[in-house]
């Protein structure tokens, strides 16, 4: 009998959707904030359903803080990472995987070791070496940062992807006169695009999340991504607290769609990569 | 094997030397942008650096000063409790979702979308979110809990230093719980189910399953998880900083911050960098164990 | 191969040939910013006293080829609307425009300092926020000394007399600027304090009195990073004590004042119960909106909280019942010219690392911004406070709440600078102090060990 309710789906759900309405409190309640007036913002009790919902706090957000540069800058960073990166960790994986080579695992083991490095600790060499460069707040310093901090985790994801790859597909292409690197994008990336897709997008979502760097290296709005840009709200003399989360939302934004229109390949990365770690 | 178009040879290299080749952009990045700044850290942390006197070369003396310096051992302290307490809830959390969606189908995908949703927004944007949701003065979490009858005044995690340490431990194991929800469900999901009915056929009831069955096979993808979540929640403070910032007093000044404000703050290269280093030997360390741990799995 | 030994000649040749060029450059020419002479057409006194600012001869070669200067401002520009007025007033008289650039409080040091580390001269003037800053940026040796325009023993004279010692470094040099002022004055509820005290020793019976469950009698934060700093300060000051021993760089609280000082503000907290204990969260802002909101009946603030109080929309609850004192001296016993606060100044430096027209440039704009012309605006328009004394003499100034009390604010108010990592070392005093309050240690034995922790933490010579 307490078996039957410890394995019913019925309990299963129950403490599923509790447990996860728990967690999506925050959620809804910077959702809610983002759009109340300052009358439903500092009170208490709180407000839990707004009744006079308003774009106020996001119009004033874009106003009284330079936003929409600090959206471009954080497009701009992390869609340039991604790219790199995706690139050049793709050609490493098929190397790798396909095409060892004596030292190949010396390789993946220094890949390895490098995750382990806590990226604050080398956040001083990595900002003298910037400063040195004279690259203070531009954005090409941080797309440099986040080269070093998303590079290897996306080669040991597209790695363990080439390792499932089925290579009778790629030798019987290479037999018919394709050459190799033909095959890499002509047969490789179209079936192994969820692959890639992973590593993509969970470099993106690294990219546009990152702080600490950013932080550092940059001091205006030339160059200050999202992430920077609502911490700096709150800096400033006043709380406001549903600019604040209107700001939250913005920076929040991409890993929220990229949760619901690619969970799959999300979870597929994460769980692999973390595997083979 | 030669790939000929009219019989003219071309240049061709071997395969190990094309997989070389293709990695040669990887390898600079490493060299360059992992071996070289870690060397300039070990260099700076021998060096004074305090952007007050000229830079000169100090030997041991900023491993000395962390040694000898109060606050240092405090935030060593202080970052065990942390990563301990959001290990541990983050482990509660992950394993009871993975455990519960484990069990189902229908809407199973929502419910998992909903689970990851707090790994993708930015760690410093949860700090802030979390320090709206404690307000002492209009916070939700006080309101809750005072609805529920567990407290009768607004609590703040600004006056206490124990609800300090509770409230970054909430708001950082938050940011974990997906992913570790996530390669427990994976490894959940991957035990056949033959497995569970030879143990249910050989009398084990759910509980017995459980324990003796389930939790054996996915001890990997576990240690894994936990392996992952402790070396993280040692490491990031991105939680920290919007949230409580240290304090209050130095509730919550764990190691991470302890460099953070070297080298925002005081403006100490060498002491920061110092500190960065023993920040990195520390979580070697704990890797080395799980390593270990995992060695056999 | 050849080619590029060729190649390589013709450079060498090249660079030389510029070389040999601009050594006559280097040699005699005077730098743009030392064509200017400070002291004519009439000394740096009266041209900056002046109630219309007067610009300095050579002014105009000096900044030949300047279009514009960027400066740093502390916090978002809607907050400074007199900074805004008065960089258009130096645009229209100069013609250089002026780009401030607006950067919020926690990250400021950080990138003030990265612009120094990466000598870069992507910004030309820099705020500070606190002398604190100040006298850090001053020990990295990154500013342009900018001694030529304080050069007329008639200027100091427009300020309070803390003013020069707290702008000059320890080489004697001046590298500091006078941007916007502000002090610290005492907010009262009339309806619940019917006479204001004169001493803290009355403050702190008053706020006894009249604590109520749904008003605290006085508040204060201790919660960022300098915040507790401020009330332990006032306090010390008016009791003619100081905080920093600037010979020896360090920074002694537990001198009979400042014990004395410890002991008030904790008990307020712990015993008298008249100051909540949410002061460790309050940020100096925080604590005013406690004043606003209708739930404190007394604050020291700075005197531009008016504004906020004045509106109908931000303060609510206490409209037409709040009024300003000066700040209290400590007790009966003590003179009048104790009546003193905090002199807090955001002020400028120079990048040394910007082209010499550029340091031209950026020396008249900070001498424009520290002249009566300019802290008119500040007064007048802002609610600031004036550094110069005798705007509070002009007629404009009865347009402002309580101009007298303020002029003697202004006065009478102190101006130390801290050592280099202040900041550091202020987190230690607010770490003690939320033992204290917090229980984990008894007051006086927190003051102890946190006059330790200071004394360990000092920058060794």
């Amino acid at each position: 009998m307490r078996d039957r309710i410890l394995e019913s789906k019925a309990l299963s759900y129950s403490v599923a959707i509790f447990v996860l309405s728990l967690m999506m409190m925050p959620i809804y309640w910077t959702v809610v904030t983002a759009f109340k007036p300052d009358t439903e913002t500092y009170v208490f009790p709180p407000v839990y359903f707004p009744s006079n919902p308003t774009f106020e706090p996001l119009r004033l957000l874009f106003e009284s803080y330079p936003f929409m540069d600090y959206v471009a800058n954080s497009l701009i960073v992390t869609v340039s990472t991604t790219i790199i990166v995706t690139v050049i960790s793709m050609m490493a994986a098929y190397g790798i995987s396909l095409y060892p080579f004596r030292g190949g695992r010396v390789m993946l083991l220094t890949l390895l070791a490098t995750r382990i490095i806590p990226p604050l600790s080398l956040l001083l060499p990595f900002y003298l070496v910037v400063s040195y460069l004279g690259l203070v707040d531009t954005l090409l310093s941080m797309i440099i940062a986040n080269i070093y901090l998303t590079y290897p985790f996306a080669v040991l994801i597209m790695k363990a992807f080439f390792d499932n790859f089925p290579r009778e597909v790629i030798e019987s292409a290479i037999v018919d006169g394709c050459s190799r690197t033909g095959a890499l994008f002509r047969i490789v990336l179209p079936v192994g695009a969820p692959g890639i897709a992973s590593a993509g997008i969970i470099t993106f979502l690294w990219t546009w999340n990152e702080f600490i760097y950013a932080f550092v290296f940059t001091s205006t709005s030339k160059a200050q991504p999202v992430t920077v840009g609502s911490y700096d709200a709150i800096g400033d003399i006043f709380v406001n607290w549903n600019q604040m989360c209107a700001g939250a939302l913005v920076a929040a934004l991409p890993g929220i769609i990229f949760v619901f229109v690619a969970q799959k390949y999300l979870i597929a990365g994460l769980t692999s990569g973390a595997v083979k770690a | 094997m030669n790939a000929s178009t009219g019989g003219v040879r071309r240049f061709r290299l071997s395969n190990p030397r094309y997989g070389l080749l293709l990695n040669i952009p990887g390898l600079l990045i490493v060299l360059l942008w992992v071996v070289f700044p870690a060397l300039l850290l070990v260099v700076a942390s021998f060096l004074q650096y305090d952007n007050v006197h000229p830079v000169s070369f100090t030997g041991f003396g900023n491993y000395q000063r962390l040694w000898n310096s109060r606050v240092f051992g405090i935030s060593v302290e202080r970052i065990l409790v942390f990563s301990l307490g959001s290990t541990a809830m983050t482990s509660l959390g992950g394993l009871l979702l993975a455990l519960c969606l484990s069990n189902v189908k229908k809407g199973g995908g929502l419910l998992r979308s909903l689970m990851i949703i707090p790994w993708a927004v930015p760690a410093v944007v949860s700090g802030l979110i979390w320090k709206w949701m404690f307000s002492p003065d209009f916070g939700v979490v006080s309101d809750l809990l005072m609805k529920a009858r567990l407290i009768a005044k607004p609590l703040s995690i600004y006056s206490d230093p124990a609800l300090a340490m509770w409230g970054v431990i909430i708001a950082d194991s938050w940011t974990r719980v997906p992913f570790m929800g996530i390669i427990l469900l994976a490894a959940l999901l991957s035990i056949p189910e033959q497995i569970h009915e030879a143990a249910r056929v050989d009398g084990a009831d759910t509980l017995r399953r459980f324990f003796y069955v389930t939790l054996p096979m996915i001890q990997g993808p576990l240690l894994i998880g936990l392996m992952i979540t402790t070396i993280f929640s040692f490491r990031t403070i991105d939680i920290i900083i919007p949230l409580t910032a240290g304090g209050p007093g130095r509730a919550t000044y764990v190691l991470g911050y302890y460099i953070w404000d070297q080298i925002t703050k005081s403006l100490n290269f060498g002491l920061g960098a110092a500190a960065g280093v023993v920040l990195f030997l520390i979580t070697s360390l704990i890797t080395l164990g799980f390593v270990y741990l995992l060695r056999e799995k | 191969m050849k080619r590029l030994h060729w190649i390589a000649l013709v450079a060498m040749v090249g660079a030389l040939g510029l070389a040999v060029a601009a050594v006559p450059a280097w040699a005699g020419a005077k730098k743009a910013y030392e064509q200017v002479n400070w002291n004519k057409p009439k000394p740096i006194g009266e041209r900056v006293g002046n109630q219309k600012y007067i610009l300095p001869e050579g002014w105009k070669e000096a900044v030949k080829g300047v279009t514009k200067i960027k400066v740093s401002n502390f916090g978002a520009l809607e907050h400074d609307p007199a900074t805004v007025q008065n960089a258009k007033a130096f645009e229209q008289l100069t013609g250089i425009k002026v780009e401030l650039l607006a950067w919020a409080e926690p990250p400021i040091v950080a990138k003030t300092v990265s612009i120094f580390a990466a000598k870069s001269a992507s910004v030309d003037i820099l705020c500070y926020d606190h002398p604190t800053t100040y006298m850090q940026m001053v020990a990295g040796g990154w500013l342009h000394p900018i001694d030529a325009i304080w050069n007329d023993p008639g200027v100091w004279k427009l300020y309070a007399p803390p003013t020069k010692k707290g702008l000059t470094a320890p080489d004697g040099h001046i590298y500091g600027s006078i941007g916007q002022v502000k002090t610290m004055m005492l907010f009262y509820r009339p309806s619940v304090v019917s006479k204001p005290p004169a001493t803290w020793t009355e403050l702190q019976e008053t706020a006894k009195k009249v604590t109520t469950d749904k008003m605290w009698g006085y508040v204060f934060s201790a919660g960022g990073e300098m915040d507790i700093v401020y009330p332990l300060r006032d306090m010390i000051y008016s009791q003619g004590g100081r905080m920093v021993e600037l010979q020896k760089q360090r920074i002694a609280i537990n001198t009979p004042e400042g014990k004395n000082a410890w002991k008030m503000l904790t008990d307020m907290v712990l015993t008298d119960k008249s100051a909540p204990s949410s002061v460790l969260e309050y940020s100096w802002m925080s604590a005013s909106d406690m004043f606003a909101m209708g739930k404190a009946a007394m604050v020291v603030t700075h005197t531009v909280d008016a504004n906020r109080f004045q509106d109908p929309k931000k303060a609510p609850n206490i409209q037409n019942d709040w009024a300003v004192a000066p700040p209290p001296k400590w007790d009966a016993s003590k003179p009048d010219e104790y009546h003193a606060s905090y002199f807090d100044i955001d002020g400028y430096m120079i990048n040394k690392f910007i082209s010499d027209p550029q340091k031209a440039a950026s020396m008249l704009f900070l001498d424009y911004m520290r002249s009566y012309e300019a802290h008119y605006r500040e007064l007048i328009v802002e609610g600031n406070e004036s550094a110069v004394i005798s705007v509070y003499d002009n007629p404009d100034a009865k347009k402002i709440p309580v101009p007298e009390a303020r002029k003697a604010a202004m006065s009478r108010a102190v101006l130390e600078t801290f050592p280099p990592a202040g900041r550091m070392l202020t987190d230690l005093i607010k770490e003690h102090f939320a033992y204290a309050v917090g229980g984990k240690m008894a007051p006086m034995e927190a003051l102890e060990k946190a006059q330790k922790a200071l004394d360990d933490a000092a920058v060794p010579e």
